[in-house]
């Protein structure tokens, strides 16, 4: 267990290409990490500078209060599991397991001790003395796992490990991992461009873009209060609806006949309105009239890609399949939506403003 | 690829078949006239099957010193043996460690430092043969072992090879060693030895034939019959100016320089068959 700090952690490659940029964070004791952003943006980069593979440019990494930027990676007491797992294929998973304590020069007895503790924690005790060649995607991550837990490292490194798995034995190996982690301790830093692996899995959640960090929070704090349009659209799943606020001589608007109203701030300067596609539900008196586009049942939801009136962006809403059967909506139909959840409101910058507001529908000028 | 056709089936076994003669004749001829006494030998007419002399013969060689060198076939053939070995050896052991270098390393004027390795494949024996004499000689290395083979050793080929073979690791076995806390030295016995097996196999045949092989340089630098070699032993015993040269010899000891090269093939055949069928990488 240990606490990582970066300050001002920078790295510049070759021909003035700045992969990350001035990044400050911290990772408490025990704490799992979950680093997401799109391809790209830094991520590897940033794993690799912790571990030692790649030269930091500027700033300062401490491990367990130490600095460590100049540390040998053996020395730095982090273990790495890497995307394509990088198991030694020559050796059997026994020896893969053990070459970092036999290069410990640690007594046979507790070498074996440990892999074989190690193996039995990842149920592959009976797979010691096959090649990794001839084990499945599964056990290879397994192997690739238990080749940094007997290390006993300070903290563990994940970079993609799971995106060469099937869906399934995805959702398998997350849980696993969770539950290594809490029962293990261990300070985890992890990094994945799966949202849903990020949001399940994280104890604080880092999105980084274009070297920098977007947002570092709980998942949920992500999720309800995104501090950008970026963060917004990358975390939840379908993503949340981003919608542009007209300007008008008389205040906000979304359509000609829908306001944007409460804290004056907020209507002065809001530029994009956010809206979960779960907070959206059916109602004939809803606020929100638009045209049914698609329609891409889920099984027990179903989601309804919407068109507002004057805009291109679509609007997606996440319906019960029973409301949306009883409604006898259909694609190119019309639809009404009322909103069930918070607005989110961004300034012109792409900013979160954090003020209330809410939508009113203006009378009808011709049904005056 | 597969045909169904009988015809070509034939004809593709009438052309291997008569390779196989083109290739296999004049062994057959060396190793029939090997054991025939010197006047069966006289007519000019090789025989085609063996004779009875065969046992004298090879042991006269192995023996007796070879009149005109005055050394048996037994040193001719030691002497090849640590030219050929010391070529081999050395020019795997330079080359393996040099393209580690050039692979797993980020030096100055790396590429540069290749590039001139590369250049040397136009710079062999027979093109430098006056300036590496020269050499050799004034560090007093004519006729000795380490002067048959020190200019032979350096090799770009072997580089070459090695390079292309190393750059076929991947990356992340080289940053999970390091992790698991392996120094470079450690990496190369650990990972790069073991994983290019197969390659080293083959580069130590081709290298050893090379080595064998080798005629211009062992007969500049080694003038004493102490350092000749089996493939020079050759021309003595065919080269003789008043009588018939003992030809029954001189096919014997032939057929003897030809068997240590394919006892080295048959011994690393093994290596090149796990390697298609059974590759780790
Ligand atoms: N060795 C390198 N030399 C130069 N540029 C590099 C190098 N490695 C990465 N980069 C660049 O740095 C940026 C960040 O790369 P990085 O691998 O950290 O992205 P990532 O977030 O891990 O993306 P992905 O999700 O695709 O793995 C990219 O623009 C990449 O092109
Ligand atoms: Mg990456």
């Amino acid at each position: 267990m240990a606490t990582l700090t970066c300050r001002q952690l920078s790295k510049t490659y070759p021909g003035d290409h700045r992969a990350v940029e001035a990044l400050d964070l911290t990772l408490e004791a025990g704490e799992l990490m979950v680093v997401v952003g799109p391809s790209g943006c830094g991520k590897s980069t940033l794993l690799r500078m912790v571990a030692g593979l790649e030269a930091i440019s500027g700033g300062q990494l401490i491990i367990d209060g130490t600095v460590a930027n100049a540390l040998e990676p053996a020395r730095r007491g982090v273990a790495m599991v890497f995307q394509n797992y990088a198991l030694y294929p020559h050796m059997s998973v026994f020896d893969n397991m053990a070459y970092a304590l036999k290069l410990q020069r640690r007594p046979r007895a507790e070498i074996e001790r440990r892999v074989h503790e190690a193996a039995t924690l990842l149920g592959i005790d009976a797979l010691l003395e096959r090649r990794p060649r001839h084990l499945s995607g599964g056990q290879r991550q397994r192997v690739a796992m238990g080749r940094a837990i007997v290390r006993e490292p300070a903290l563990f490194l994940f970079d993609e490990p799971l995106s060469n798995l099937d869906a399934a034995l995805r959702v398998q190996m997350r849980q696993e991992i969770r539950r290594l982690q809490q029962r293990l301790g261990a300070s985890m830093l992890y990094v994945t461009h799966d949202q849903v692996e990020a949001m399940t899995l994280a104890d604080r959640l880092v999105v980084m873009r274009e070297g920098r960090i977007e947002q570092i929070g709980t998942p949920m704090s992500l999720f309800e209060a995104p501090a950008s349009c970026f963060v917004a659209r990358f975390i939840g799943s379908p993503a949340m609806n981003l919608i542009p606020v007209k300007r008008a001589r008389d205040g906000a608007h979304l359509c000609a006949r829908l306001q944007l109203s409460g804290d004056p701030e907020a209507t002065a300067r809001a530029a994009t309105l956010g809206l979960r596609p779960e907070h959206l539900r059916l109602d004939p008196q809803g606020e929100l009239a638009g045209t049914v586009e698609m329609i891409e049942p889920l099984g027990v939801d179903a989601l309804v890609h919407c068109r507002l009136p004057e805009h291109h962006e679509p609007l997606t809403a996440r319906l019960p399949m029973t409301a949306l059967a009883a409604s006898g909506i259909r694609q190119q139909g019309a639809i009404r939506l009322a909103v069930d959840g918070p607005l989110h409101l961004f300034d012109d910058q792409d900013r979160r403003l954090d003020h209330a507001a809410r939508l009113t529908p203006l009378p009808s000028l011709f049904a005056i | 690829m597969r045909y169904d056709r009988p015809l070509l089936d034939r004809l593709t076994h009438l052309l291997l078949i008569l390779g196989v003669i083109v290739f296999g004749l004049p062994l057959w001829l060396a190793l029939t006239a090997s054991t025939h006494s010197a006047g069966a030998l006289q007519s000019g007419i090789a025989p085609l099957w063996f004779g009875g002399e065969g046992l004298a013969n090879y042991w006269q060689l192995l023996s007796q010193p070879i009149a005109g060198l005055g050394v048996s076939a037994l040193r001719l053939l030691a002497n090849s043996l640590v030219m050929a070995l010391g070529i081999a050896i050395g020019k795997i052991a330079i080359s393996l460690l040099a393209a580690y270098a050039i692979v797993f390393f980020r030096f100055p004027c790396r590429t540069l430092c290749f590039w001139l390795i590369f250049v040397t494949l136009m710079l062999p024996v027979e093109v430098r043969i006056v300036p590496t004499y020269g050499v050799v000689a004034r560090f007093g290395l004519i006729d000795t072992y380490a002067g048959m083979i020190l200019p032979l050793i350096a090799s770009a080929t072997a580089t070459f090879l090695l390079r292309q073979s190393f750059m076929s690791l991947p990356q992340e076995l080289f940053e999970a060693a390091r992790l698991d806390g392996a120094g470079p030295l450690r990496f190369l016995k650990d990972f790069v030895l073991p994983l290019s097996k197969t390659n080293l196999a083959a580069l130590f045949v081709i290298m050893f034939l090379y080595g064998w092989n080798q005629y211009l340089w062992p007969l500049l630098a080694a003038n004493s019959p102490e350092h000749a070699t089996a493939v020079i032993s050759l021309k003595n015993l065919v080269q003789s100016t008043d009588t018939l040269p003992p030809w029954q010899l001189a096919t014997a000891m032939a057929v003897m320089t030809v068997l240590p090269p394919v006892a080295v093939i048959i011994a690393m055949q093994r290596f090149f068959v796990r390697g298609l069928t059974d590759t780790e990488k």
